[in-house]
């Protein structure tokens, strides 16, 4: 699983959605891998805008790296590619993710998130 | 309902996944008409996708084809797409395997809930058409909508430990081979609902849904759709 698709998870519980205790789910216990992928200002660009960035700076906290408190601003990623790698970077991480309140852990299984339920929170 | 499903769907895509998912290689015109309208307009390497599948195996399959994209396992009713944050969503050969018409609405509820509101996102849906006399499997306007579809592994596809003492000729027989002990082969069993011609557009508007366009492809019904507003 990649560290941007955490950024677009929430608990797959349908009486959880409305909690804000939801998103972002959080990583236990994780092995990250860290792969170069070509650097490519306009995915950057369109993605930027679109990702929770508390939310990302909470993920990287627990899988133990560090981004900045604020969103970067487009025009200064698009000039630093050591910064685009940071948030580009394809991430896998083996463990759990789970919720704050630990109802919902899920195993990433081989590195795939699996969100299927137990039939009682269906 | 859910385990009439998980029987006649779920367990049946974990057996042939690898079969299944040779046989779709490339995407549909409308599913690559879709996508080229998106912000921004090439393709592919610009946008970043979050897919997800109820079968596992099938899942295994598409991990890792692309570093903007990312597969998760998880059940259409229960997905885990964090609500009203995506541009767009796809749904292909999805819905129609839900067997009830409260679940399929269902399912179509849980896609508009991941999308942004009207006018911002909008998705894609495919469903199976009844109406498809000129494909091999002849259905018309009169015939029953609920059905078990089989599918017959192809020899290459079974497993190993499945595979009976074949000579080269018993392999190169591909479909028609009959197994070690002289019986047919046992096709697999997926149960679909088969669309007819505007229910995909009623099931949308149940879900809290508009339809942007909708028409027929190659023996399916599809629809772009949007959250209804307000």
């Amino acid at each position: 699983m990649k560290l941007l698709t955490a950024n677009f998870l929430s608990c797959a519980v349908k009486a959880c959605k409305s909690s804000p205790l939801s998103f972002p789910l959080h990583f236990r216990d994780a092995e990250l891998a860290s792969k170069s992928v070509p650097y490519n200002p306009l995915l950057l660009s369109n993605l930027l805008p679109r990702l929770d960035w508390p939310a990302l700076v909470t993920s990287s906290k627990e899988l133990g790296f560090t981004l900045p408190d604020t969103k970067p601003e487009l025009p200064r990623l698009s000039a630093s590619s050591s910064s685009a790698t940071t948030a580009d970077g394809d991430m896998n991480m083996d463990g759990t993710v789970g919720e704050e309140n630990e109802k919902t852990l899920r195993m990433l299984h081989k590195t795939v998130g699996n969100f299927l339920l137990p039939s009682h929170l269906v | 309902m859910a385990d009439y499903e998980d029987q006649h769907v779920h367990q049946v895509y974990d057996k042939i996944a690898s079969h299944f998912s040779a046989t779709r290689y490339k995407p549909w015109p409308i599913v690559h008409e879709f996508l080229s309208t998106l912000p921004p307009a090439p393709v592919n390497p610009n946008v970043f996708i979050v897919g997800s599948d109820r079968c596992e195996n099938l899942v295994k399959i598409a991990k890792d084809r692309s570093p903007t994209q990312d597969v998760a396992t998880a059940d259409i009713l229960s997905q885990p797409h964090r609500p009203s944050s995506f541009d767009f969503a796809l749904s292909i050969a999805v819905i129609h395997h839900l067997s009830s018409p409260g679940r399929r609405v269902e399912a179509i509820a849980s896609i508009l809930e991941l999308l942004k509101p009207a006018g911002e996102g909008r998705a894609l849906l495919y469903v199976w058409a009844l109406e498809q006399k000129n494909s091999r499997r002849g259905w018309d306007e009169n015939s029953e909508q609920d059905v078990l579809v089989p599918w017959v592994l192809t020899k290459q596809f079974k497993e190993p430990s499945k595979r009976s003492d074949s000579t080269e000729s018993e392999v190169e027989t591909g479909n028609t081979e009959k197994a070690a002990d002289g019986e047919e082969p046992k096709p697999f069993l997926r149960y679909y609902h088969l669309y007819k011609k505007g229910e995909l557009e009623d099931d949308v508007k149940s879900a809290g849904g508009s339809v942007l366009k909708s028409g027929y492809e190659k023996d399916n019904w599809w629809a772009i759709v949007e959250r209804t507003a307000g």
